[in-house]
Formats: structure tokens, sequence, C-alpha cells
């Protein structure tokens, strides 16, 4: 009896235990491609964002699963079309902030942002992602409650990659390095002049009924290169009020504080999408069609995407690219 | 909250009782009053207080609060073989640098247990390890705030002479609530020497032990396909015999992607080899430990000392002295580390060269934690194992310490202790510091004792710490005079004499006196703390600058 007791005790305890073969989930998301487009609807169609040389990557909650379903999608909702910045001869550039709301001196890398914003403007791309312990909303009271961490962890790897000791406010230019904010005017200096080896051209398709965005993104390589580089799409919302602290402020925590350029979603997986072997000539054309929570405030909503080198010891953003929801 | 007691209104005697009632099969046949007359009570409290000051100079900020205080109060009623017992916190708000979950008051930690011949039974709240803790602790730290009770059921049984079995199932304690993940852990001792007849009169002494310990986690994420149940298996022995001690233990992970591995799905693995000599005068400890992707954790999002379910153990000195101990101290790295240490005592006997009239004692002690050898597999979008690793080579220095106390008695009125210390320490890796430079150190401590009559006694410590890296070179002096058996008064000064920034030079003192009283204690202390490190055992808790009044009252009954 007892040695049957013990028994059904361990393999109790033994079959509690998942081995996993393969860790990337199939289909995460909907591929399609739309094929030949009659003449009739191409007008139409190119309006709307329906193209036939690309590639649409579908969140598989909208449940579109073939290319009919697709189209009938789009053409009945409305959609607002923002187009971003031209960058075919310039190099845009990232800059990963990462915050906390109780961190209480990472309002000086908020300022440091803004100030920085208003120089280099449209050819900065400033991101905050909400990571860490400083980022852990509370459980309870009224103050800091509010979670800005990204859905799904992926902040939480991006600080595991690139700020592993949880300095902040601690930013990256283009993924230069990891550096405090007194470090960042002079990274972003040390590439604004560069040339760009590909244009990201980026526009927006927003449907505020359907709660969808769609992001349409077109990498034209300007330059061969025999390096391997990804794709990467965030949103980000601008411009949310809520409790913050803040080290030279008094008191210390400030409740209407304004959180500026929050990641809100990674759209396609922390490390983005794998990019085929380019050659100068080469259009690399992708949709993703991706949900927008309707808390979000479509006016300070963005498509960001940038493409990086996806070697691990450089993860460089080589061109970046951010369209607003709303026309500006 | 579900373990906020008596937040419930429900008074802890109603408890007590009801609970005894459940379990005590004997209270049957004995009147109740007879029955709790053999009751006993017993426990503690503790205050740690601190009125705050703002000090630029020591980058000490201004607390809003001004005042902070944790406190504690331990109860636990026993009666024969039942005890129940409870433990009220008070964090009002949690003195800086504990963790900010700690915040309001409850009871956090409530149980009740029954001890009978064969089980054990504990319901509530309770604290376990199995082996040396490669598979499974939970315990209490308070100075590092760290607590990952579980709360839950535990039932040891003892089926037969010389072997235990214990199973218990729960969830971990995180602050004032619980970690997400369900954690469910079997473990088996076994006495060999008194389950078979041969070799009980045996000299070698044999404990062998196992281990399954399983948590679960709902899958939330889109990422991946992750595992909800992750097991984690162990095996130890502990064998002695005559003067020889070897006590060693593996443990094996299956694969738990988590927020430490960068979610990856490689195995983890730990090894703890000790062995020991030890004869009058003479005791020699070797110990090795390699642990890969050991991080276990009931919430794989989890971070920092949070919701641990094992303990790697460090192989470093726990040093006391106040530079060694909180400036450069290791701490354990769960992803990987191989560490090897080394400890040699021994005593001079009275009237030998070295010796002398006294006698003399030796401490050698030399530690040291290096990275695994690693390759990345680059395979983020394919089976995630991460990296493969050598199991024999080592990659580069963590930590590195050698160091050799020699305790002298002088006279019957002085003695002294006397340390040396070598350092290497890389703030990159242990605090997290990318960039920074590696820290090669020398500290040299000298605290001498002078003993003025059977009350009177005076002792002095004098530390320097010397590196050309981080905040430079260091001194610490401290006078502490004591008046037997209550009374006592410090000083001490720690000066950043060596700070490559001028401005930075600055002078910690802080003065304190106390009084001690069989089970009581109290402190009080004005002064600067310098921002340091404060582990045990290798877990660490960073201890911010601060300025101020602080009062600690212990007391126990």
């Amino acid at each position: 009896m007892r040695f049957a007791f013990t028994i059904f005790i361990a393999l109790l305890s033994f079959s509690a235990c998942e081995v996993i073969d393969d860790p990337i989930p199939a289909n995460a998301e909907d591929n399609l491609q739309i094929g030949a487009i009659s003449a009739d609807s191409a007008r139409l169609f190119d309006s709307l964002g329906i193209f036939a040389d690309t590639d649409y990557k579908i969140d598989q909650a909208l449940n579109l699963d073939d290319t009919d379903s697709l189209i009938s999608f789009i053409l009945n909702n409305t959609w607002a079309i923002s187009t971003a910045p031209d960058n075919s001869n310039r190099r845009f550039i990232t800059l990963e902030e990462f915050t906390g709301h109780e961190c209480i001196f990472c309002p000086l890398g908020t300022k440091e942002i803004i100030r920085l914003d208003t120089i280099f403007k449209e050819q900065l791309v400033p991101i905050a992602i909400h990571a860490g312990g400083f980022a852990r909303p509370r459980q309870s009271g009224d103050k800091f409650t509010t979670d800005f961490r990204v859905e799904g962890g992926h902040g939480e790897l991006y600080q595991q990659e690139f700020n592993p000791g949880n300095a902040y406010p601690r930013g990256m230019v283009s993924r230069l390095r990891s550096t405090g904010n007194a470090g960042w005017e002079a990274d972003i200096n040390s590439i604004a002049a560069d040339s760009p080896i590909a244009e990201l051209k980026l526009t927006s398709y927003y449907s505020n009924n359907a709660n969808v965005v769609r992001a349409q993104i077109q990498v034209i390589p300007l330059v061969p290169s025999s390096e391997s580089f990804s794709l990467q799409v965030f949103l980000k919302e601008d411009n949310i009020v809520d409790w913050q602290k803040d080290a030279f402020s008094n008191p210390v925590d400030i409740e209407f504080y304004n959180h500026r350029h929050t990641l809100r979603k990674v759209v396609n997986g922390t490390w983005g999408l794998n990019l085929p072997n380019w050659q100068v000539g080469d259009t690399l054309s992708y949709q993703y069609v991706t949900t927008v929570d309707p808390n979000w405030k479509p006016q300070d909503l963005e498509v960001v995407c940038f493409i990086f080198d996806n070697d691990q010891s450089s993860y460089e953003v080589m061109q970046a690219n951010a369209a607003y929801f709303t026309p500006r | 909250m579900t373990h906020t007691l008596l937040r419930k209104g429900n008074s802890f005697k109603l408890f007590i009782l009801t609970v005894f009632i459940i379990f005590s099969g004997s209270v049957k046949a004995q009147s109740f009053d007879q029955v709790m007359s053999k009751g006993k009570i017993r426990g503690n409290f503790q205050l740690d207080m601190q009125y705050y000051q703002e000090d630029t100079i020591i980058g000490a900020e201004e607390v809003p609060e001004r005042i902070l205080s944790n406190g504690f109060l331990n109860l636990v009623y026993t009666n024969g073989g039942f005890s129940a017992g409870f433990r009220y916190e008070s964090y009002m708000n949690a003195l800086l640098g504990f963790p900010e979950g700690y915040q309001g008051n409850g009871i956090p930690y409530r149980y009740a247990s029954f001890d009978q011949k064969q089980f054990s039974i504990t319901v509530g709240n309770f604290y376990e390890q199995f082996g040396n803790g490669l598979a499974f602790r939970t315990y209490e730290e308070r100075g590092l705030g760290y607590d990952n009770a579980m709360d839950g059921i535990r039932i040891k049984y003892r089926p037969l002479k010389g072997v235990e079995i214990t199973g218990l199932t729960g969830k971990q304690r995180l602050f004032f609530d619980y970690g997400e993940g369900i954690v469910r852990g079997l473990d088996a001792d076994v006495y060999m020497n008194d389950l078979i007849p041969r070799l009980k009169e045996s000299k070698t002494r044999i404990l062998l032990g196992a281990s399954a310990v399983s948590k679960y986690q709902a899958d939330q994420d889109s990422r991946f396909v992750l595992p909800e149940n992750v097991a984690l298996f162990g095996g130890r022995a502990n064998i002695t015999r005559g003067r020889f001690n070897l006590n060693t233990e593996y443990a094996y992970k299956v694969n738990d992607p988590s927020a430490d591995n960068n979610f990856i799905y490689r195995p983890g693995e730990a090894l703890f080899i000790q062995t020991s000599y030890s004869q009058k005068g003479l005791g020699i400890v070797l110990a090795a430990k390699r642990n890969d992707n050991m991080s276990f954790r009931s919430d794989r999002g989890e971070s920092l000392q949070n919701l641990l379910i094992n303990f790697i153990p460090a192989l470093t000195k726990q040093h006391t002295y106040n530079l060694l101990a909180t400036l450069y101290p290791y701490a354990t790295q769960l992803n990987g580390e191989m560490a090897f240490q080394a400890d040699l005592i021994y005593k001079f006997k009275k009237g030998t060269l070295l010796g002398g009239k006294r006698g003399m004692d030796i401490q050698l002690n030399y530690s040291t934690a290096n990275n695994l050898d690693t390759t990345r597999l680059n395979d983020e979008d394919g089976k995630r194992l991460g990296y493969e690793a050598d199991y024999f080579d080592v990659g580069e220095v963590y930590f590195k310490d050698f160091n050799v106390m020699l305790t002298k008695k002088f006279s019957s009125k002085v003695k002294g202790r006397f340390t040396y210390a070598n350092l290497v320490y890389d703030q990159d890796v242990i605090e997290g510091k990318p960039g920074a430079p590696k820290i090669y150190a020398n500290i040299g401590i000298a605290d001498v004792t002078y003993k003025f009559d059977i009350r009177n006694s005076i002792r002095t410590e004098a530390q320097f710490l010397i590196t050309e890296q981080d905040q430079g070179d260091w001194a610490t002096l401290l006078i502490e005079y004591s008046y037997s058996p209550h009374w006592f008064v410090a000083f001490l000064d720690q000066y950043n004499y060596g700070n490559p920034d001028p401005s930075k030079r600055v002078h910690y003192y802080n003065g304190s006196f106390g009084y001690n009283d069989k089970g009581n204690r109290i402190t009080l202390s004005y002064g600067r703390q310098r921002a340091g490190i404060f582990c045990v055992g290798g877990v660490c808790r960073v201890v911010p600058a601060s300025s101020g009044v602080f009062l600690s009252i212990t007391s126990s009954f």
C-alpha cells in the first residue's frame, strides 16, 4: 500500500512535465498573396492598398484566411490613409528608450528625446519601451496601476538583450549601443549624415470602425549588401497622460505626466521578419494587417517600421520610418 | 487576499482552536482545559525605522514620507504535536532599497501543522528545502526582503525507519500576493544505515535523496508554444566516514523558457560537490559547482529575487567586514556559472613558532566563479536551444576572491583578527553595468579588541580597500565601546579618499548606541549609509545611499 502510494505520487510528479520540440507556433499569422488584379479593379484597389505583389501578413484574430475575405474586409470598411516621409536619400534613426513609470530619473530621458526630436524631426523615430521593475504596475491603490508594458513580454526581451543591467534611463540610437541619455545626441550625429542602404516606404491604412491598421511597407534596396536583415513593425502611442515618478519634481509622484512615444504593440514578433537576400533593383513588399486596441487614441498612434542587421553581434538599425494613423 | 486572515475579522485564538480540533484526534480523550494548559506561545518582534534626510553629497534622495519602517511580529503556538502561527508584517512604507511591492500591513504568513509518528501535515504557509536546494528551497531572508514562502499543503510521511517522503503543493508568496504558477514537489530522504540492517553499525553513514518539482503556469503567449508544466528532477548523496564528508547533488530541469533565459528551450542542469576533512585544529573544505540555465521560478516572466523555486548556492565566502561585504560581493549568476572554492582552517598550537604563547588561528579561502564556455546557436526561429556549452571548460572570470584571516590573542586583554583579501569583480555581469571595467581590489583589515576588565572593552576596526577602478580607494575606521552585558556605543567613518572625482571624496560617518537585555535589543544610530550591495548566500539587494536616524528594536519571548 505504502509502496503503491509512493509510486503514484512519483508518477503524478513526473507526468507534470512537457517537452516542447517546436517552440514557434505554426501560423501565428495568416500569409496571403493577392493574385492578378483586373484592370477594372486596379484603380480602386490601388487607392485602398490592395496590391498584387505584396505579402499580406494578417493577424489571425481577424479570421481573414483567404484573399476573398481579405478584399471583402478592406472594401467593407473605411480607411484613413497616411504616408510616411520620404527617406530615399536619408538614413532615418530609431531611438529606443527603456523606461518605467516608477523610475524617478526617466523623465530626464523623455526631456532629452523631446529636445532631440525638435532638432532631428522626422529623421528621428523615438520609441519608449516600458520594461523592468520600474514599469511594473501596482496591484492596488490609485497610482501607478496602469500597465504600459507591451503585451507578449517583448519589452522584457528587449530589456534582457539591450539593457541587462536595468539601467534607466537607457536608450539605443539605431541599436548602435546602449547608453544613458547624455550619449544619445552624439550617437545620432555619428550616423545622421549616412547614406541609407535602403528606402523604407510606409503607408498606414487605418480603419476606426474595424479597429484595424494595415501597414504597407516597401523595402527598396539602394546598395548591395551581403548582410542579413530583418524587418520590424511596431505600433506606438504618444501623449498618454498618467502617473510618473520624477526625481526633480515636488512631489515626486506626478499625476498628469505626458508619456511620450510609448511602444504599444510589437506587430511581427520580437525579432521581426527575416528578409530575403536582396539586390539593388528589388522591391520587397509587405502589408501587415493587425488589430488596434480601441482604448488607444487614433490621433496619437503611429506605425513604426525599421530594418536591422539581424546578426546578433550587431542588431544595428539601418533604416526606419513612421506614419501616423491619421493624416497630419 | 485570502491570506489576510485577521483582516477578515477572525480572531487568532478561534483560528488556533478550530485547526487544533480538526487536526488533533487526542483532544477527544482529554478535557479541553487539560489539553489547552499544555500549550505554549513564543514569538519575536522586530521594528526597523529610519528618518531620512536628503543628502546631495552622497546622492541620498529626499524621501516624501520622511519616515519609513519595516515591522514584523511572529507568533507561534505549540501544544504537543500541534503548532500554529502567523507573522504580521508592516511596511509604512518599506525602507529604501526594499522591493516596492512591500507596502501596507497584513498577515502574509500563517500556518497550522500537526506532527504524528508517521505523518506531519502543514496547511497554510511553510518553508521547505530539498537537499542543498538545487531543486527546491523556500525561505525568508528579511535583510534582503526575500520571502518565497509556499502557501498550500505539505505532508511528510515516514513509512519506514530511515525513510522520509515529503510532498507539497501550493503557490509562492509575491509580496502581499501570490505568484501565478502552482508548484508541486516530491522529495525522499533515505538514511541507508537505518534502512539496511547490515549497514547499521557501519562507520560509513550514507544519506541518499531524490526530488521532483513541477510548476504549472498557463501559456498565454502568442509568440511561442510554452510548456505549461515544467519539471525539475534531482538526486543527491551525503556520505560521511570518519573525518571525511562528501555532499553532492545533481539537478536537471526540462525546457523552461523564461524572461531570465531569453525564452530559450535549452534544458537546465546543476551539479554541486562539496567534500570536507576535519580533525582537531584542522579543517579543509573543497567545493565545486556548475549551473547552466537553472533559474526556476513559478512565474516565467518574473525577475530579480521574485518567485524563485530553487536555490543555487554561491561558492564564495560570506564576508562580514563592511568594505568586503557590501562593496563587491558576489551574486550567483542563475543563467550559468562554474565555481570553485577551497577553505582551510588551521590552528597553530600554543608553544609553536607561529602559535606563540596563546596559539593562533589561520583561515585561508579561495573562490572563483566563471562564465560557462558557450557558443550561440542562432536558432531563434527554430528549436530555440540558445547555445551549446562545453561541460568542463570555463569562460570569462566573473569573480575571484583570495583571502586570509589570522586570529590571535596577544594577551589576556588584547586579541586581534587580521584579514587580507584580493578580489576580482566583474561589475558588468554581477551588477549589470554594461561596459563597466573589471575591478581588481586589495583589502586589508585589522580588528583589535582591548578588554579593560570583565565589563569594559573597546574594539577597533581599520579597513582599507585599494583599487584603481570604480570609486577608487576606501578606508573605514570603527571604534566600538561595550559595557557588558547591556550597553554599547560605536562610531564608524568610511572615507572614499581615492575617488577619481574629488567632489565624491566623501566621509560616510555613522554613530550608534544600543542596549541589550535578554531577548531585547534597541539600537539607535545617526549618519550616512553608503550605496552598496547587500548579499546573503549569493542573493543580493541594492542598498541606495541614505542619511538620517535609524532605530531598530528586536524582542523575543
